[in-house]
């Protein structure tokens, strides 16, 4: 049995290490998922952790390397083109070779990542995310939402040092209409690979205690337009979506509106036009308040003068008419007056008359105006005789006339 | 004669008097008495729109001050 060889550690590696660099040391382009960027700010060195995936499962796996001085052109060139830092997560073209080192083993050392494709990657992912929340039927399901009349509480996430915080708070806090409002901050990171779960996590913290408030704002600002691609994650936009409560976005950037953006209830171009639409809300409510004030008002003005105008009126006829009744009673006692005058003296005069009549009458029957027209009265003894019968021959008779008087005898009846 | 009348009782009162005597249905005997009552009522009448058209007087005078 010939003995055993035995080598050392190193100077195996030491083979390996000749072996790839005999074979692999050709610069390839490699398409790979940077799981973990691994980015050391001290040294200013990545050493990415690169997957291949297939149906989610990792089929292939390889640390890389960066050294500084390429990581420090690569990341500006990301910044140009993406608006992004090389980051977790991406889908990247590496121009790398395989190195082997006897302590830290097999690498891909990068020499280069073309942004182009991740750019178009980045471009693709976010299409994708809009085609499954639409496709899920919630990419609309926020702006269903119903903001109250006085979105008075507000769910702010953000961050206590955000520019675009504080401008926020400096014009709802300082309104001149006295609006009062009550913001209350839950801190999140706004930007880069950590902002879809910091935001998400708080979204789920407002999410519990949703009855105290009216509506979410998620105000950044003031902070450079990288790293805002991860308000195109899928996640971080149905999870704004699917909110029980509006969700105003106000991110302050001045590319195209992200995937959250276009999800959300409402979106702003800056933190301040979330404060001024709130403001412009209460406005909404308060004016009509104020409207219909003026309008009681002016109508009960209106009333008050109709009625001063009626009572004028009235008062101006009451002199009129009450003269008017005056005087027709005037009159009629004077009507009065003269029918009792004309009346009493019509009566005397008809009695008067009536009088005379009867005296005339009297007087023209009396005795003497019928002897006057030659009639006589016989008398018998001092009576007299209207029947020739009650007399006898021999009876003596005394005839009165008009002047004097006569005896005779009776010397035949008939 | 009672001031205690009012200005209709007493031009009601009249007015039957004015009915009467247009109508000739007041005998002599009362004619003197009616015609007097007719008077004292007219003076009544009278003294009554007299007072009252003063005090209407006076009253719209201070609603036109107002």
């Amino acid at each position: 049995m010939p003995a055993k060889q035995v080598f050392p550690l190193s100077k195996l590696t030491e083979a390996i290490e000749n072996v790839i660099n005999r074979y692999c040391s050709k610069v390839v382009w490699v398409k790979a998922e940077i799981v973990k960027l691994n980015h050391y700010p001290h040294t200013g060195h990545c050493y990415p952790d690169l997957v291949e995936k297939k149906d989610g499962k990792i089929v292939a796996e390889l640390r890389g390397n960066i050294w500084k001085s390429n990581f420090d052109l690569i990341n500006e060139k990301f910044r140009q083109v993406l608006n992004e830092d090389l980051r977790d997560d991406m889908t990247v073209v590496v121009q790398a070779t395989v190195t082997f080192h006897s302590v830290y083993g097999l690498a891909l050392n990068i020499l280069d990542i073309d942004p182009e494709y991740t750019l178009g990657e980045l471009a693709k992912q976010r299409a994708e995310a809009i085609k499954k929340l639409v496709s899920e039927g919630i990419f609309e399901a926020n702006k269903k939402q119903r903001l109250p009349g006085l979105p008075k509480t507000i769910a702010v996430i953000s961050v206590n040092s955000s520019k675009g915080y504080q401008d926020f708070l400096n014009v709802i806090e300082n309104n001149p209409w006295g609006y009062k409002f009550h913001c209350k901050l839950f801190p999140a990171i706004l930007q880069g690979e950590r902002a879809v779960t910091t935001i998400t996590a708080q979204l789920k913290r407002i999410e519990k205690h949703q009855n105290l408030f009216d509506a979410v704002a998620i105000i950044r600002g003031g902070g450079g337009e990288i790293g805002l691609s991860c308000y195109d994650n899928y996640h971080l936009a149905k999870a704004i979506a699917q909110f029980p409560l509006p969700v105003l976005t106000g991110i302050g950037h001045s590319t195209n509106e992200t995937v959250s953006e276009l999800v959300s209830y409402k979106n702003f171009i800056t933190p301040t036009k979330i404060a001024e639409f709130l403001l412009q809300e209460f406005h909404n409510f308060a004016q009509p308040l104020r409207e219909n004030l003026q309008k009681i008002v002016t109508g009960a003005n209106l009333l008050f003068e109709r009625q001063e105008t009626r009572l004028e009126k009235v008062s101006s006829s009451f002199g009129f008419l009450t003269t008017r009744i005056l005087d027709r009673e005037k009159n009629r006692l004077t009507s009065c007056r003269q029918v009792i005058h004309s009346g009493a003296k019509g009566i005397l005069k008809e009695r008067n008359s009536e009088l005379k009549n009867i005296s005339t009458s009297i007087e023209l029957l009396s005795p003497k105006n019928i002897l006057k027209r030659g009639f006589s009265i016989t008398r018998k003894d001092g009576r007299i005789i209207t029947d020739a019968g009650l007399l006898e021959s021999g009876d003596i008779i005394e005839t009165e006339f008009y002047r004097g008087k006569a005896s005779a005898e009776i010397k035949k009846t008939n | 004669m009672g001031t205690k009348i009012t200005y209709t009782e007493a031009f009601d009162e009249l007015q039957q008097i004015v009915t009467d005597l247009e109508s000739a249905e007041i005998s002599i005997d009362e004619l003197d008495s009616r015609v007097k009552r007719a008077s004292a009522l007219l003076k009544i009448c009278r003294e009554k729109l007299y007072k009252t058209e003063q005090n209407v007087l006076e009253t719209l005078k201070t609603l036109e001050t107002e």
